[in-house]
Parts: structure tokens; sequence; C-alpha cells
């Protein structure tokens, strides 16, 4: 009999513009655990993760009426994306380095070659935001930890192969750093067919 | 090139990051948190988080502590929440603090001394005890228990039918319960309000009745024979519908009775008080104790104390009588505990003394305020009192 099944998201958001902490509360029990369990996993701590939640649905009361907010999950999900960037801003968390550092070896994830999918748009879109002086920096600093054999080893191909592969691609990102971001993103592709 | 970026995300070497490039990181961090990050950017930034959902796994105990995790941030927030509220609508307390003026102007007495609360709130520091928690107002609400024994939780319902009692359709309408007139039989319902909860009820006579917090009402889903009897525990305000041929009669226990010909009135009869109270607001009441009945007339409050057989008649103070319908509390001359009773049943509070303040309280208190900021209120009449988790109230010497 309660109204919990039958409101949808959008009434209880226009119910708690109106003032509602009962419709707020229902929201919250609707969402919190998603939201919860995301940041959780995001931050690797359950105590950050709680004060973002908190913060959250803080920012959706304090904030009640004065938003339009049409889709509640995208707003939540953009809502905790926010928090928990403050979170990383105020931590000096510098993890996304350490995934860099590793190569991504630093994350947890069942489906490996999901994560090298993710982890290669993430580099790339990395790349795509650096200062153009740092980029060429940062791509050449990758270069310098690998040999050409070290490559030719893991890849099955020969040396020369790869030697003549870096050649073109070190030309490559030298002359197009502009476009690097759709270049990774095609090759993105091209390594999800095979 | 493409053998190589596949290959970097295998390799195992440890880059070190450059100084500029995590200042450059945390400045794009910042500028996708104040909406002025360019498009690059935005899409780094939202596949990062895409990827931090694999920095780590969700705790294993996760499962077991969820419910607890859960009810802490929700209480968490309205604590906070609480406190929002008390401090953006300073217009209002301020309002409320010209009412509270007003009444300590007239009335606002601290026993004999006179020490009007006004001149505390001006000149000297707050001795209120720094209260972390509060309690939120009741809010309207009640169960209602159909002839077979289900209950409802009426809390905040829709308008529409609710339930079908003996033909009869039963639905809220405008926030109240109200039957129809196509009931057959005399089945039997009751509506409860607990401790925090107001509710109003339209029996199918068209009587009107309110029930106070920690309340109940039992009627008959339709009134058949020459009587409409219901009975109440608590309190309750009636304004029944005027029908000659069928005296209306509201049984409070074995002995109490109350026979209405149309009319408004409230009986307090809850069991921690220790009288019933029954206060004519207008019409014609028979106040009925065992042998013992008086006629009220409009304006005149009949008091039967507990064990008692006498019918007690004095003059009454209509509007702090039925101040609850009208989302106040109203006291004239009364003594901490008979205040506290009153907060304790629309907070849902349990209250303890270590000591019990002299003197008596008189005013007028809004119902909506948080129990924090009645408190606080009452503080300014110096009273010191202490809340604890678990809606406990300490009231202290």
């Amino acid at each position: 009999m309660s109204c919990e099944s039958t409101n949808t998201d959008q009434d209880l958001i226009n119910q708690i513009a109106a003032g509602s902490e009962e419709a707020f509360g229902i929201l919250f029990q609707r969402h919190w655990e998603r939201l919860y369990l995301s940041a959780s996993r995001k931050l690797g701590d359950p105590e950050l993760a709680r004060e973002v939640v908190h913060d959250v649905f803080m920012d959706l009361w304090r904030l009640r009426g004065q938003r339009d907010i049409t889709n509640v999950p995208a707003y939540l999900g953009k809502a905790l994306y926010n928090r928990v960037i403050n979170k990383l801003v105020g931590k000096k968390d510098t993890y996304f380095f350490d995934i860099l550092e590793t190569h991504g070896q630093s994350l947890y994830e069942a489906d490996q070659s999901l994560l090298e999918k993710d982890l290669l748009g993430l580099i790339s879109a990395w790349i795509a935001v650096l200062p153009e002086r740092r980029r060429e920096i940062f791509v050449r600093h990758y270069f310098d930890h690998l040999t050409t054999q070290e490559i030719a080893d893991s890849m099955g191909i020969s040396q020369k192969t790869v030697q003549n592969q870096l050649s073109i691609a070190t030309q490559y990102l030298r002359a197009n750093y502009g476009h690097l971001l759709p270049a990774l993103l095609l090759m993105q592709a091209f390594i999800s067919k095979k | 090139m493409f053998f190589f970026l596949v290959y970097i995300t295998k390799h195992q070497v440890v880059i070190t990051p450059d100084q500029e490039d995590i200042e450059h990181y945390f400045e794009v961090l910042e500028r996708y948190n104040t909406g002025t990050a360019s498009p690059e950017e935005v899409v780094f930034v939202e596949r990062y988080m895409e990827l931090l959902e694999h920095r780590a796994p969700v705790p294993q105990d996760f499962a077991l502590r969820k419910d607890d995790i859960g009810k802490e941030i929700k209480n968490q927030l309205f604590n906070a929440i609480n406190q929002e509220t008390t401090r953006p609508v300073i217009h209002r307390v301020h309002f409320l603090r010209r009412y509270w003026l007003a009444a300590a102007s007239v009335s606002l007495f601290i026993g004999l001394g006179g020490y009007i609360a006004y001149h505390n709130q001006q000149n000297t520091p707050q001795i209120v005890q720094q209260a972390p928690l509060d309690v939120l107002p009741g809010k309207t609400g009640a169960i209602l228990t159909l002839s077979n024994g289900t209950q409802l939780l009426l809390d905040s319902l829709g308008n529409g039918v609710v339930a079908t009692q003996a033909g009869a359709n039963v639905s809220i309408q405008n926030g109240a319960l109200a039957y129809d007139v196509n009931g057959k039989d005399a089945v039997s319902n009751t509506v409860t309000t607990p401790k925090g909860r107001l509710f109003e009820v339209v029996l199918s006579d068209g009587t009107r009745v309110w029930l106070n917090a920690a309340s109940s009402l039992t009627y008959p889903v339709a009134f058949k024979g020459n009587e409409r009897i219901v009975s109440i525990t608590g309190e309750a305000y009636f304004e029944v519908a005027a029908d000659v041929k069928r005296p209306f009669k509201v049984k409070v226990n074995e002995e109490t009775e109350v026979l209405v010909l149309g009319t408004s009135f409230n009986i307090n009869a809850y069991y921690d008080e220790s009288q019933v109270s029954t206060t004519l607001v207008n019409g014609a009441v028979k106040v009925q104790n065992g042998a013992n009945g008086k006629v009220l007339k409009a304006g005149q409050q009949a008091n039967i104390v507990v064990g008692s057989r006498d019918v007690v008649v004095t003059a009454a103070n209509i509007d702090e009588v039925v101040a609850w319908k009208n989302g106040s509390f109203a006291f004239n001359g009364a003594d901490i505990q008979v205040v506290m009773r009153q907060l304790a049943r629309w907070y849902n509070i349990d209250v303890t003394y270590d000591g019990i303040p002299e003197g008596t309280f008189s005013g007028e208190i809004d119902r909506s305020l948080t129990l924090d900021q009645v408190l606080k209120g009452l503080a300014k009449t110096r009273i010191h009192y202490k809340i604890e988790k678990g809606n406990k109230v300490v009231i202290q010497p």
C-alpha cells in the first residue's frame, strides 16, 4: 500500500521540488546502493563512498526545484562523477598515473580483453588532452621503455617489421598529434574486430 | 603503430609520472566539475570514470552490512536537512519568534518570577546544550484496520479507493479517509495513528474526525439502527453531522461516553494523561460518566479524573484545546511534563528527566518545527535538554 512502487522517479523529483522529504527518502532508498557500490569501486574506500552518496543526495535536496531533471539515473550518475572527482582532487589521488605506470596491471577485472580496450581508449583520450609540448614527451616516454625486440617477441613478428611499424608510427604521431585521438579510436575498432 | 599500442597495454615497465602532467590532470578534473572542460577533456574524464569501476572490488561483507549503511547515510541526510531547514528559513523562524514574543509578552512566564523569554533571548548568552541530533516533526498518516484484520498503511497515499468494506468504497480524498453511503453491514474498521502521525476520517454519515497522534478511532462502516456509536483512544476532534433521529455517541471507556447532537468538540483521553477532557466548540453534548452526566455549553470543558465518578465542568480555552488540529501546540500554565507528553506523541520520542524544571509554560508553538527548534524555544525559558540517539530526550535540571 505504500507509494514506493507506484511513483516513478519523475514523480518523486516533482514531489521533492515541492519539498517532500518523504519522496526524497524513497528516491534515496531506490538509488543509494547503486551509487554507493560505484563510488566504492571507483575510490576503493567505503568511507569515502559513504560521503559521496551523502553529498550527492544532499545536493539533490538543496537544489530541489532549481534544476530541470528529466532523467534521474543520468542526473545521479553525473552527480556521482562530480562528487567522486571532488574526492580525487581533495585527496590528491594519483591513481590514474598508477594505471599508466603499470599499463593497467593495477586494475581489478576478470575480463582482461575488455579492460585493454578501455585502457587504450583512456590513454588515447589522455594524449588528446595533454598540452602539445607534453603530448610528445608523454608519447616518447612510452616508446623509450620498449625495445623493438620486446615488441617483436610479444607480437610474434620479426624485429624488422616492428622497426618499420614504429618508424611509421613515430613519424605519424609527430606529424599528426592533433589527429591522434581519432587515429587511436580507429585502431581500437580494428583491434576489437580481430 | 597499432602493434606498439597493443604492446604497451601489456607492458609492465614502471613509468614515473611527471609533476607537470599530474598538475595538468587535476586541472582537467576540476574543469570537468566546474563545467569549463573542453570536449576532449570531458571524453577523457568520463573514460577514466568508467575505467575506475575496475579499481577495487566491492567489500565482501557489503551484502551483510548494506541495510545498516543505507540507514546510516539516510539518517545523516535527514539530520542535515533539519539543520538546513532551520537556517535558510530565517524569515519563518523570525515570524515565529515574533509570535513567540507576542505570546511571551502576554503570557510566557516562568513560575511566579515573571521571567519573560524575550529578555533572555536578547541579553544573555544561551545556556542551551549543543544538540547534534534532532527529530523531525510528525505528519499525516495512519493505519487502517479492516473488519477482517487486514492492516493498510495510509501514509501519503494519493487520492483513490483503498479498500471495499461491506459494499462501501473506502477512499482517500484530499488526505482524509472517507466512506461512501453504500455500506450494507455495520462491520467495524479502526484507524490508528502512531506517535508522530495525524489523520482525518470522514465517516459514512459525513461526520469528520481528526485523530491526534497516538490515538485510534473505531467505527462501523455503515451506521445501522437508531444510534451512531464510535469509540476512541487518545485525542480526537469531532465535527458530527447533524441527524436528530440518530444521536451520535463517542465511547471513551467503559464508564465514559459523550452523547452528541450535531456539534463540534474535542476529546482528550490519552491513557497517560490524568483525566479525560471533553471540550465543546459548538452545538450540544452530554458527557456521561457512569451514572453522572453533564450537558456542556459551547466553550465549556468537562473533565473526568481517571477513576473518579465526578464530571467537573470548567470554562475552556478553545484555541488551546484545538491547537493541535490547526497545526500547533498551545500551552497555558502547563508544567514541563504536560508539555513533554504532547511533544513525545508528535515527535515519537521518549522523555526522561534528570531533574524537573520549575515553572509553567504558556504560549503556542508550530507543530511543523523540528524537535530541536521547539526545544530551543523552550530553552529560552531556561529548560536544559539533550537529544540522544534513538529519539530520546533528557530534560536536565
